[in-house]
């Protein structure tokens, strides 16, 4: 009998990177639901016209490279599934197909592929939507209105409350209207209790650790209540506003912790996400769109290497204090 | 840093139902024992600590744990004279492995005997036993005592055979392993040599999985035949089955006294190898501290002269990067061939100088 | 390995031919990178680009020129003086581009190209062109080698603003031909980064390709020299009848 020579060690753990990428989409797709029950039909049209033009324009990129195409590769259907979540439900297809050629074609494949990018592709393919569509992405339906296929006149419009505290203005939402999601906002980061449903499934499952999001959470709320912009001095109205609005949550669970892109210490991941909350903050208050939080994670995610280099540093100093043989 | 807190990885040991068998003799008729000449006595108030270490020469006895011969150990030990405390070593923390603890259990007497004897060698007065605590899924209680010699249970996450030296406080310790003592109080009492080595089968395909004694020089493939096999396996594996060799001829691979097991696994067919996602599990895991995310990429890309600021010399093989990647990459093997590369050139490098 | 690798480095024409690599093979915005700011941020529309080219011709090539004729003739001018020199030739000729493109197209173009008219007056192609090509060549070779990079640079300019203005915009040299389907994104710094980007791909590959066939043409080509000479020196040395 003759044997293949196989590399140690010889049992390995079951979970795979396919379970990770599924753990992701089983994640999501409660937020799909319940832009369905908000929003109507469009809101599962629009996240099927995501996936299929991110793995269609992901396949094409792979055969341009030479490589060879993985179908239990799931990041591209990942990303697919995160862009239309960020944008109103009344967005224009174009705009969805043009955000995932962005994301795929220009921010992942051209730096090397899965596991290679620079950015953030879900990131990229939305500053790049936001600033070509101002408009039509920061103006936001009335909830609970079913929008079909067809964008028709009789859809009333209104800003999110991100925009009224960025004209100093006191937005008018009770707190178990924001918790269910009753006001107007982004398709899928306006259900807070989904959100932090799936923020635990996700962390239980160790799909992404738990100190990015609470340090990012934790940092943004200290720094709301700090420096309010609403001047009524309540300060816990200031820190729900602030964290409820916009896409903030939804970044800090699916955007922030992406593996590839973030730092890969622990100690490295809780202090890119607390400046990524102190950056997303100075964008509220000084930024000229209503939400400009993925331009700071852009800004990060160029930053991330260095500070792993950094954290590098400081653990080979605590190799050597720790044990003193080599 | 103790055990409780330490990096690493937990594991299912699936020690039964090796642990709990008899220990199976599959011995050469013609090789089976053979003994030496010699005039030392049988008696053991009369024996020196020279004596023994004669004995141990003799017999030649070689230490499973290291690899070094018994009476170079204890030579050099009994000159160095600080040493407080003996250690047995049957600390089994690799999967379905289990021919070091199951001296304890099966063999108790001669255990015994061979610790007095080398705790009579080297001149000092306390001995202990290190057994592994994590294991959940044995039938057999660990005892405390084996025939008045303390057991000292160490936890932890695998891997764990480095960090013994932690549990045992203040003192100076002594480590050998348990199959070296055997065969020393086998030395002492008949005279025997060391023809023996006691090895575990086990692993998937593996009908019956069992502590053995085999004659050094059996060929791999008599001993699976013994066992027998449920079905083809994939791989078959010498030594530990996070750290093992994998042979490819085993018709003409034989078990040599350094062998622990033989182990034969079956593949899973549907995994296949993704790219790295840079999820740092690897860099969560390492009991070192070290980040092998950044060796892998650095090997990955030919950047070698980076590989010194991630420290690769620290590496300690145990193979826990590679069992929890997801992507399954063989991120340990790399490593490891790359480090023993860089090693073999700087030597040469210092040999030209 | 080694075949390709002399395929990629010697970009473009050789010997005589030579001089006119800056419009294709040695094209400075796509393929050796010299100017690519101007591409990416100022170029939004095709008139943009256009004045931007002409601009880039008046001041490059009149430029080139004299360093020549000053190395072949002046030859003690220190090494650390050169720049000096051409950066005042070249912004004193900036002022006759300028009245040109504001009679050329409306005297709003000054605003729209911004800063990147201006600098125009210091761009790489000067200095490269001035230090690598061999100054003891002839000043007509000189001109001609900054013509063809003046070109090259034009005519990239131009394909990238006109993509940028269909793309952004709509309009084509301000006509309207398709207000539906617009990315406005296109006529700001970054998506001007990403077409200069893919373009520069894109014409990356096509040198190497055209390479190859060329290289291929050449062997051929001497190939059947060598077998018409072959014939020519069998027919004299034949039968001695002729």
């Amino acid at each position: 009998m003759k044997f293949e020579k196989s590399n140690a060690p010889y049992i390995r753990y079951h979970e795979s990177s396919r379970t990770v990428m599924s753990d992701i989409i089983i994640a999501l797709l409660p937020l799909y639901i319940m832009a369905a029950y908000y929003y109507g039909v469009r809101a599962i049209l629009l996240g099927a016209v995501g996936v299929l033009s991110s793995v269609v324009f992901d396949c094409i990129c792979i055969k341009f490279a030479g490589k060879k195409i993985n179908p239990r590769d799931l990041s591209a259907v990942v990303t697919g599934m995160i862009l239309p979540l960020m944008m109103p439900a009344t967005i224009p297809f174009i705009t969805v197909v043009t955000a995932a050629f962005v994301a795929i074609a220009v921010a992942k494949h051209p730096f090397g592929g899965v596991g290679n990018n620079l950015f953030n592709p879900a990131a990229t393919g939305y500053a790049f939507a936001a600033l070509c569509w101002t408009n039509e992405m920061y103006t936001y339906p009335v909830p609970m209105t079913h929008i079909g296929i067809a964008l028709t006149d009789t859809i009333k419009y209104t800003q999110s409350p991100a925009y009224t505290l960025s004209q100093s203005g006191v937005p008018n939402y009770d707190f178990l209207d924001m918790l269910l999601g009753n006001f107007p906002g982004p398709m899928g980061a306006t259900h807070i209790l989904v959100l932090m449903a799936c923020m635990l499934f996700l962390i239980y499952r160790k799909t992404i650790n738990w100190q990015t999001p609470v340090c990012f959470l934790v940092t943004a709320a200290v720094l709301a209540a700090l420096f309010p912009r609403i001047l009524t001095g309540n300060m816990l109205q200031s820190v729900m506003f602030e964290l409820f609005s916009g896409i903030m949550i939804f970044t800090s669970v699916f955007i922030l912790p992406e593996p590839v892109t973030s730092p890969k210490r622990i100690v490295a991941k809780s202090i890119y996400a607390a400046v990524g909350a102190a950056i997303a903050m100075i964008y509220r208050h000084f930024g000229g769109l209503a939400e400009g939080i993925v331009f700071g994670v852009l800004l990060l995610n160029a930053l991330a290497p260095v500070v792993d280099r950094m954290g590098e540093k400081i653990i080979r100093t605590v190799r050597r204090a720790e044990r003193g043989k080599a | 840093m103790l055990g409780r807190f330490s990096k690493g990885i937990i594991l299912e040991q699936h020690k039964e139902p090796a642990l709990s068998s008899d220990i199976v003799e599959f011995l050469n008729p013609s090789v089976a024992k053979s003994y030496f000449e010699s005039e030392i006595s049988f008696d053991k108030n009369a024996l020196s600590a020279d004596d023994i270490i004669k004995l141990a020469e003799l017999a030649d006895i070689t230490d499973e744990s290291d690899g070094k011969k018994l009476y170079k150990k204890l030579s050099a030990a009994k000159n160095a004279k600080e040493l407080t405390m003996l250690v047995a070593d049957a600390v089994d923390d690799e999967p379905y492995i289990s021919s070091q603890m199951c001296m304890m259990f099966k063999k108790p007497d001669e255990l015994c005997e061979g610790i007095e004897l080398c705790v009579k060698a080297l001149g000092i007065s306390k001995s202990s036993i290190a057994v592994y605590k994590n294991l959940t899924d044995i039938s057999e209680k660990i005892p405390r005592h084996v025939n008045n010699i303390p057991v000292k249970r160490v936890f932890g996450r695998y891997p764990v055979q480095e960090r013994i030296h932690d549990f045992f406080e203040g003192e100076k310790i002594f480590i050998v392993g348990t199959n070296a003592l055997v065969h020393l109080s086998r030395a002492f009492r008949e005279h025997r040599i060391q023809t023996t080595a006691f090895i575990t089968v086990g692993g998937d395909c593996i009908h019956t999985h069992q502590n053995m004694e085999v004659n050094t020089g059996t060929a791999i493939s008599a001993v699976l035949d013994r066992c027998g096999l449920l079905e083809e396996p994939e791989s078959v594996v010498v030594g530990g089955s996070l750290t093992g060799v994998s042979i490819t001829h085993p018709d003409e691979t034989v078990v040599t006294v350094f062998t622990d097991a033989v182990l034969a696994f079956k593949k899973n067919k549907k995994e296949k190898q993704y790219t790295c996602i840079g999820c740092a599990r690897c860099v969560d895991v390492c009991p070192r501290n070290l980040t092998p995310f950044y060796l892998y990429k650095n090997i990955e890309r030919g950047y070698t002269h980076k590989l010194d600021f991630y420290d690769i010399d620290r590496c300690i093989e145990c193979g826990s990067c590679s069992y929890i990647c997801p992507s399954k990459l063989d991120v340990a093997a790399t490593i490891i061939s790359t480090k023993h590369k860089l090693l073999k050139e700087r030597e040469a490098g210092e040999d030209e100088v | 390995m080694e075949k390709r690798k002399k395929v990629i480095t010697a970009l473009g024409l050789r010997k005589n031919l030579a001089v006119f690599n800056g419009i294709f093979f040695k094209n400075p915005v796509l393929v050796t990178g010299l100017v690519i700011a101007p591409a990416a941020v100022a170029a939004n529309s095709l008139k943009a680009a256009l004045a931007l080219a002409i601009v880039a011709i008046i001041v490059t090539v009149p430029t080139v020129t004299i360093a020549s004729v000053l190395s072949r003739y002046f030859k003690n001018i220190p090494e650390f003086l050169n720049p000096v020199i051409y950066v005042l030739i070249s912004a004193f000729l900036l002022i006759p581009s300028f009245f040109l493109i504001r009679a050329i197209f409306n005297p709003s173009i000054i605003n729209t190209i911004g800063i990147y008219g201006p600098l125009l007056a210091f761009n790489s192609m000067i200095f490269s062109r001035a230090k690598k090509y061999p100054l003891k060549k002839h000043p007509a070779k000189a001109a001609l080698d900054s013509l063809s990079y003046s070109l090259g640079f034009g005519l990239s300019m131009c394909i990238v603003g006109s993509i940028r203005e269909i793309l952004g915009a709509g309009t084509i040299w301000g006509v309207v031909i398709n207000p539906n389907v617009t990315f406005f994104g296109f006529l700001m710094p970054f998506g001007g980064c990403i077409t200069v980007a893919f373009l520069a791909a894109f014409a990356r590959q096509a040198v190497i390709i055209i390479n190859r066939i060329l290289r291929r043409v050449m062997i051929m080509y001497r190939w059947l020299k060598r077998k018409h000479n072959r014939k020519k020196e069998a027919v004299w040395k034949g039968n001695g009848a002729f």
